[in-house]
């Protein structure tokens, strides 16, 4: 639509087109033209993201009294949160249970992976089997294991043996157990994710390499995991951001509590149950720079290639 | 560099399909042989038992003085060219090509050494440090035959390697493989469906139909002597014309007679096909090469000749390939069905049986007749062929 005055027949040299001037000004460049169709989507991103994450780091930076804000406070939140004790254990507690349970779901996905891209007689039943567990709310599956992980009676005391073992109730198994909890609901998506990036390696790179003589680990490590780099970027980059912001299971399972405050449980409790929304403001603020930091590391260690393209292209 | 026996080697999946049945063949230490044959009739199986990417069910593989059987590829000491090349693509060239080597452990300046030699040998050497995607289709193709020559196998094997280039290309890079076998004196299996590779590329080929070893020879031999119907449909391009005809004796001559047109059997057409003697009064299968029909002149006898209606011209410039219409029957059976390799085709050739079928002449180049124009033509009767109907098996 913007080419129908650029392919209209070039007029005779000198001769003003009968509405020339007004075909000119209607022309849009091209690049224009794509940045007014994706202005929609900039706008409603902006609308439903970028607002919230504004609005908040405006309300950290006033003084509540209960809901009551009381006025402009500049930074004393940041001092107040930063100096303080919480915010490092939240920060800690988080990333503990990040890296242990991205950790346990990458391995434990690969290897679901790898067994659901094989061609087996009850594919079809063991992929659905593996994917159950994703499929459940979080919310549900949390009060699942919390009813599971009971001191007395408690189906895993019971089936291990364990008597009164507390699970829930010390440290630092009530934060295992929820990492437990997390890595069985989410080790299929990562699976699912590699799943993915598995079907794209064909086969023949795979016979190309048992003829060069590659074993089943060297075909692993020298053809596989090289070209599943894309998906495991993928699968790591989601799993990493959404853990740094768990809080779904830790509410459902402790509160919090035994050394499981995790940084969204922190948030939580700073705007609802204290209340003071500036704090609580505060730390969503903290976390929204600890995850978009994180991410921006991701992005810049691993998928640099990945993002902008090889450099040797 | 290595001998390959197959004997009685055979392919049958769980589900009962027999991909390859009791396949009989030898092949000399620095042969370079092809398999050729229609679509499913189980080259690529046989190619990729020997690479051991195939589980053999039945009978023994032998390759050098081993049974490789139960050997993993890695044990078999081959390489193998991919149709798709499966190049490695996190690999630069340099790399694809020393990745086997690598994985044996031979030495690192060993490793560059060979494959230097073979980007030599292959005009790669600039392009060592590109990845596979930063390369031409050729190129590609040459870094999959690179990969094979650094390996300084037992064997070659190759699976349609040149299907996936143009064809300008394709005749390129077929003289150059031809050329790198015979320079490397490797044992050589090639794979493929396209007749002029078959034909120009090995010392010997093997057609397959079904499974089923059909003839393996020289390409000209193929060529002359088919085994049976199969194979004289298959090979050569345009194909034999093949019509149901009658041998009958006029006058103490032989004459095989089909629909409207008869043609008087020579003595050398029955000093290469003996057996047709015995099939006088019966039903034959009988052959005519598109090269040996002829525009006659007046001095040709009339039992060498006759008249028929043009239906299509092709003037290709070095030759005239003239599509004629005869009341002559086709052959029309599972061997004919495999040879045309093309289910329409041949869907097409049953619907239109009755009415006879068309038969491909090649002439020298001249005047092309008109389409629709009434024309003679003689066919050189000491090249007829003639097969059971039934059999398919040559009259020799």
């Amino acid at each position: 639509m913007a080419s129908s005055a650029s392919t209209a027949p070039a007029p005779p040299a000198g001769a003003v087109p009968p509405g020339g001037e007004r075909a000119k000004s209607r022309e849009i460049s091209v690049g224009a033209l794509a940045r007014l169709f994706v202005a929609p989507s900039i706008i409603t991103m902006a609308l439903v993201a970028l607002f919230p994450i504004l609005y908040a780091a405006y309300l950290s930076l006033f003084e509540y009294r209960g809901r009551q804000q009381q006025g402009f406070a500049g930074l004393d939140n940041y001092v107040d949160v930063l100096t303080g004790g919480r915010f490092w254990d939240a920060v800690i507690t988080t990333l503990i249970f990040t890296v242990a349970s991205v950790a346990f779901e990458f391995v434990i996905g690969m290897g679901f992976a790898l067994l659901m891209n094989q061609a087996f007689v009850g594919r079809g039943v063991t992929r659905a089997t593996i994917l159950i567990p994703w499929v459940i709310p979080t919310v549900i599956s949390a009060q699942m294991w919390f009813f599971m992980l009971n001191v007395n009676p408690g189906f895993i005391n019971n089936l291990l043996g364990l008597g009164g073992f507390n699970w829930l109730g010390s440290e630092p198994w009530a934060l295992v157990s929820i990492i437990l909890a997390d890595v069985w609901k989410t080790a299929p998506f990562v699976a699912l994710l590699l799943l993915a990036g598995l079907q794209t390696i064909p086969e023949d790179m795979y016979e190309a390499a048992r003829v060069d003589g590659a074993t089943a680990w060297q075909r692993f490590t020298r053809i596989t995991l090289p070209l599943l780099k894309p998906a495991i970027f993928v699968a790591l980059l989601f799993r990493t951001v959404d853990s740094l912001r768990i809080f779904d299971l830790p509410a459902v399972m402790t509160g919090g509590s035994n050394g499981t405050t995790t940084l969204s449980v922190l948030v939580q409790r700073f705007i609802v149950a204290e209340p003071n929304p500036g704090v609580g403001a505060t730390l969503s603020t903290l976390t929204f720079v600890v995850v978009l930091g994180i991410g921006v590391l991701f992005v810049g260690l691993i998928g640099r290639d990945l993002v902008i393209g090889d450099p040797e292209d | 560099m290595a001998r390959i026996e197959f004997e009685d080697v055979t392919k049958r999946y769980p589900d009962g399909t027999v991909a390859v049945h009791d396949l009989n063949m030898s092949i000399a230490d620095g042969e370079f042989v092809i398999l050729v044959g229609p679509s499913g009739c189980g080259k690529s199986t046989a190619l990729r038992m020997v690479a051991g990417l195939e589980e053999i069910s039945g009978g023994k593989l032998t390759i050098g003085d081993r049974v490789v059987n139960d050997l993993t590829p890695k044990e078999r000491d081959i390489a193998m060219v991919f149709q798709s090349y499966a190049l490695y693509p996190h690999m630069s060239v340099a790399d694809n090509m020393g990745f086997a080597l690598k994985l044996a452990k031979v030495d690192k300046s060993e490793i560059n050494n060979r494959v230097k030699q073979a980007a030599d040998i292959l005009g790669l050497t600039e392009y060592l440090d590109r990845k596979p995607r930063a390369l031409s289709g050729g190129q590609r193709q040459r870094v999959a035959m690179g990969r094979a020559i650094v390996r300084q196998p037992q064997a070659f094997l190759m699976d349609e390697p040149l299907s996936n280039l143009d064809a300008k290309l394709r005749v390129q890079m077929r003289a150059e493989i031809a050329q790198i076998q015979n320079r490397l004196g490797v044992t050589t299996i090639y794979v493929t469906h396209d007749q002029v590779e078959a034909m120009t590329m090995g010392d010997r080929v093997a057609v397959l139909k079904k499974g089923e070893l059909q003839q393996v020879d020289s390409p000209q031999t193929l060529y002359d002597n088919p085994d049976n119907v199969f194979v004289a449909g298959f090979i050569g391009s345009p194909a034999m014309n093949l019509a149901e005809g009658r041998v009958e004796r006029v006058g103490g001559r032989l004459v095989v007679r089909a629909g409207s047109i008869a043609l008087g059997i020579p003595d050398g057409a029955v000093d290469r096909y003996p057996r047709v003697r015995d099939y006088e009064g019966r039903g034959v299968a009988v052959g005519m090469r598109p090269e040996h029909f002829y525009r006659p002149d007046g001095s040709v006898p009339p039992d060498q000749r006759f008249t028929v209606q043009v239906g299509l011209v092709e003037a290709l410039g070095s030759e005239l390939l003239v599509h004629v219409n005869t009341d002559a029957p086709p052959v029309l059976t599972e061997d004919t069905r495999q040879a045309i390799d093309d289910e329409a085709a041949f869907a097409e050739l049953e619907r239109s049986a009755a009415g006879g079928q068309s038969f491909t002449a090649r002439f020298d180049p001249g005047t092309p007749p008109r389409v629709n124009e009434q024309i003679e033509v003689a066919f050189r009767g000491d090249y007829l062929h003639f097969f059971d109907l039934e059999t398919g098996a040559a009259l020799r």
